[in-house]
């Protein structure tokens, strides 16, 4: 522990440069702004943001990206409260109860009630990711490939057990993502697969253009049909922005239970950013003292507490996609994909190989949580106005971006044709009643998941039951085999009773 | 016909396409030493499984909200994609900042923005907004066009 406390000071040397911070502050303005654009999520706003790191050093684009996947957690609560329209999908929850706020003229202490949950669940899930990554780091290497191989099963598995309305749909999405992934010159180099020829598509299809047409175009050709009203109805004004006595009081348990909520499911493979908040939500209506509120007045602990809940996820996130360099969302995996253009591959060995790189990015979490904070509580006015904005402005703008942002990449026009392939296909997709986040999980852990799988079979001499011997792997199989057997066993007794899931769990 | 049942339909020919050619095209290898075609295989057959059993639950519980494609839907959407695959094509012909003007005015046209002068300043200042962050700050080197290079060189 103090080693870690150690180094995270030594973090905070790399983190305080000044460069770094301006990082960390464009980082998270721009992922706020994302975070608050309706339609595009983390993922898209990942994605298309990318290519703006070109130039910079590695750690410097690290904290650039990290700012935006955390920004944009904060900034995805203000068009929930003020149109009703989830910026992202962990705060579809939000627009329940911070909506109804609004209405009665309290949405600036639900917005800063939201930054202050935010902010402290943030700051805890750092604090998490301090103590907790290093552990499971030096853990981690001791695992060999069947562990690898069934932490990427056991993640695609919950991921399309929790995610969507129809399991079926959402197995099909996770598979179409494999599908993906194994285009291009298979793990050992030997065959080229579903490339028909093209050499563009020897290297396989690129994870970045996939999301930000599925995503990205998807979404705005969607928005761009079916135009949403976003024109904000509620003034903000500053002196508006401070909860009052009480309401402060009675948010401040709903934030705990939340942080500890969210930080528990973000380290847990699926859906865990939008899970926490339903979970969250949930809890405190069960738990509220004042529970006339919730039927359309507006009750600040079903603001308080998922909006703690999907921070704290999104930052516990970072403890296996760091130390495990396993991401189990689909804006998780595209912050791998960051990592990687700079020729960094998160897992066990960053923090030895990288451990300036790996302390410098874990201490500008502290300071960009801190940024965050203090941009989204007088900058909400401002922030406001964008939403004024009409879509069909932004919209051409955003499609533009889009394709600016993929041709960057790897200067191809060829992906440019691929980014308007997969948006139509992201599109009909959406309109199919598939969610989306599956492909992306798929299409990134499938092709781990065929290397280390490949690795146990020719380990085990084609045996795949040995995996039973090792208690890791065989503690993981056991979990999904049962998994995929309750799943089996509530579909048939949904099909039996002929309902369906009560909630649908917007992915991340 | 049901948005959904198509999407399921389409969807089940393109895991049998796969598969097909996973099988006929790749090698799958021993069990001790799987090849190219081993992942693919399994993953089509499962998909083809998981396919027929959303297809035919669609089929047999239609979603009474799903009312089809609407014509005036798919023609927006038709008239984006076209614009898209336009955008593609005069970026490789005439390069970023023509085919970017043209994009940006064509599509405020769809999406209905007026007036035409409007649409005209947006469509130029927002092009050499972006052309000032990618080519000139960020030094991406942003397409010239054929036609362009042709006269350069």
């Amino acid at each position: 522990m103090l080693e870690s406390v150690t180094m995270l000071l030594s973090g905070f040397s790399e983190a305080l440069v000044l460069k770094n911070i301006a990082a960390a502050f464009a980082g998270a303005l721009v992922g706020t702004l994302a975070g608050i654009l309706p339609g595009l999520g983390i993922s898209g706003s990942i994605a298309l943001l990318l290519p703006l790191s070109y130039g910079m050093e590695p750690l410097t684009a690290l904290i650039m990206f990290s700012g935006i996947y955390y920004g944009a957690m904060y900034g995805g609560s203000t068009t929930s409260i003020l149109v009703n329209v989830p910026g992202e999908g962990a705060s579809v929850v939000t627009c329940l109860q911070g909506h109804s706020m609004a209405k009665r003229g309290r949405a600036g202490a639900a917005l800063c009630v939201c930054a202050m949950g935010s902010f402290f669940a943030g700051t805890i899930g750092v604090i998490g990711l301090t103590f907790f990554a290093p552990v499971l780091s030096r853990w981690a290497l001791k695992f060999g490939p069947p562990e690898y191989m069934m932490i990427a099963a056991l993640g695609l598995i919950l991921l399309a057990n929790m995610t969507g309305k129809s399991k079926v749909k959402s197995y099909i999405m996770v598979l179409l993502g494999m599908m993906l992934g194994s285009v291009g010159m298979d793990a050992t180099g030997s065959i080229a697969r579903y490339t028909f020829g093209s050499l563009n598509l020897l290297e396989g299809l690129d994870f970045i253009i996939v999301i930000m047409a599925l995503f990205g175009l998807g979404e705005i050709m969607d928005t761009m049909i079916h135009p949403v009203d976003t024109s904000v109805k509620q003034k903000v004004r500053l002196r508006d922005l401070y909860p009052n006595k009480e309401e402060t009081k009675r948010s401040v348990c709903p934030i705990g239970r939340g942080t500890i909520i969210g930080f528990i499911m973000g380290l847990l493979p699926g859906p865990a950013m939008s899970l926490s908040t339903y979970v969250s939500y949930s809890l405190e209506k069960k738990l509220s003292k004042h529970k006339d509120e919730w039927d359309g007045y507006g009750a600040i602990e079903g603001v308080a507490g998922p909006e703690s809940a999907n921070n704290a996820a999104s930052t516990a996130q970072m403890i296996p996609l760091l130390a495990l360099g396993l991401p189990f969302s689909s804006s998780a995996a595209l912050l791998v994909s960051g990592f990687r253009i700079h020729g960094i591959v998160p897992g066990p060995r960053l923090m030895t190989m990288y451990p300036a790189l790996f302390w410098g990015l874990v201490a500008s979490m502290y300071i960009g949580n801190l940024i965050c904070l203090i941009l989204n509580l007088p900058l909400v006015p401002a922030f406001a106005k964008i939403l004024k904005v009409p879509m069909k402005i932004l919209m051409p703008i955003v499609a533009l971006i889009t394709f600016t942002g993929a041709y960057a990449l790897n200067y191809s026009i060829f992906d440019l044709s691929m980014l308007v392939l997969f948006g139509i296909a992201g599109w009909f997709l959406a309109k199919g009643g598939f969610s989306l986040a599956p492909v992306a999980i798929g299409m990134f852990l499938g092709p781990q998941f065929e290397s280390s799988l490949k690795q146990s079979l020719s380990m085990f001499d084609g045996n795949i039951g040995l995996v039973f011997t090792r208690p890791i792997a065989g503690t993981m199989a056991v979990i999904m085999i049962l998994s995929i057997l309750w799943t089996v066993f509530r579909s048939i007794q949904k099909t039996r009773s002929g309902k369906e899931d009560e909630i649908v769990i917007e992915a991340d | 016909m049901k948005k959904k049942i198509i999407v399921s339909g389409t969807l089940l020919i393109l895991a049998l396409i796969y598969t097909f050619l996973a099988f006929v095209r790749m090698p799958a290898g021993e069990a001790a030493n799987p090849k190219g075609g081993f992942l693919p295989r399994c993953i089509g057959l499962l998909a083809i499984a998981m396919c027929i059993l959303d297809l035919l639950f669609e089929i047999r519980h239609p979603d009474k909200e799903d009312n089809g494609f609407d014509i005036r839907e798919l023609f927006v959407f038709a008239k984006i994609i076209l614009v898209f695959a336009g955008y593609v094509f005069l970026l490789y012909l005439l390069g970023y900042i023509i085919a970017s003007i043209v994009f940006l005015f064509v599509l405020f046209t769809v999406t209905d923005v007026k007036p035409f002068i409007k649409k005209f300043i947006l469509s130029i200042a927002v092009t050499a907004v972006f052309f000032i962050i990618f080519q000139i700050i960020l030094n991406v080197g942003l397409p010239e066009g054929i036609v362009l290079e042709a006269l350069l060189y």
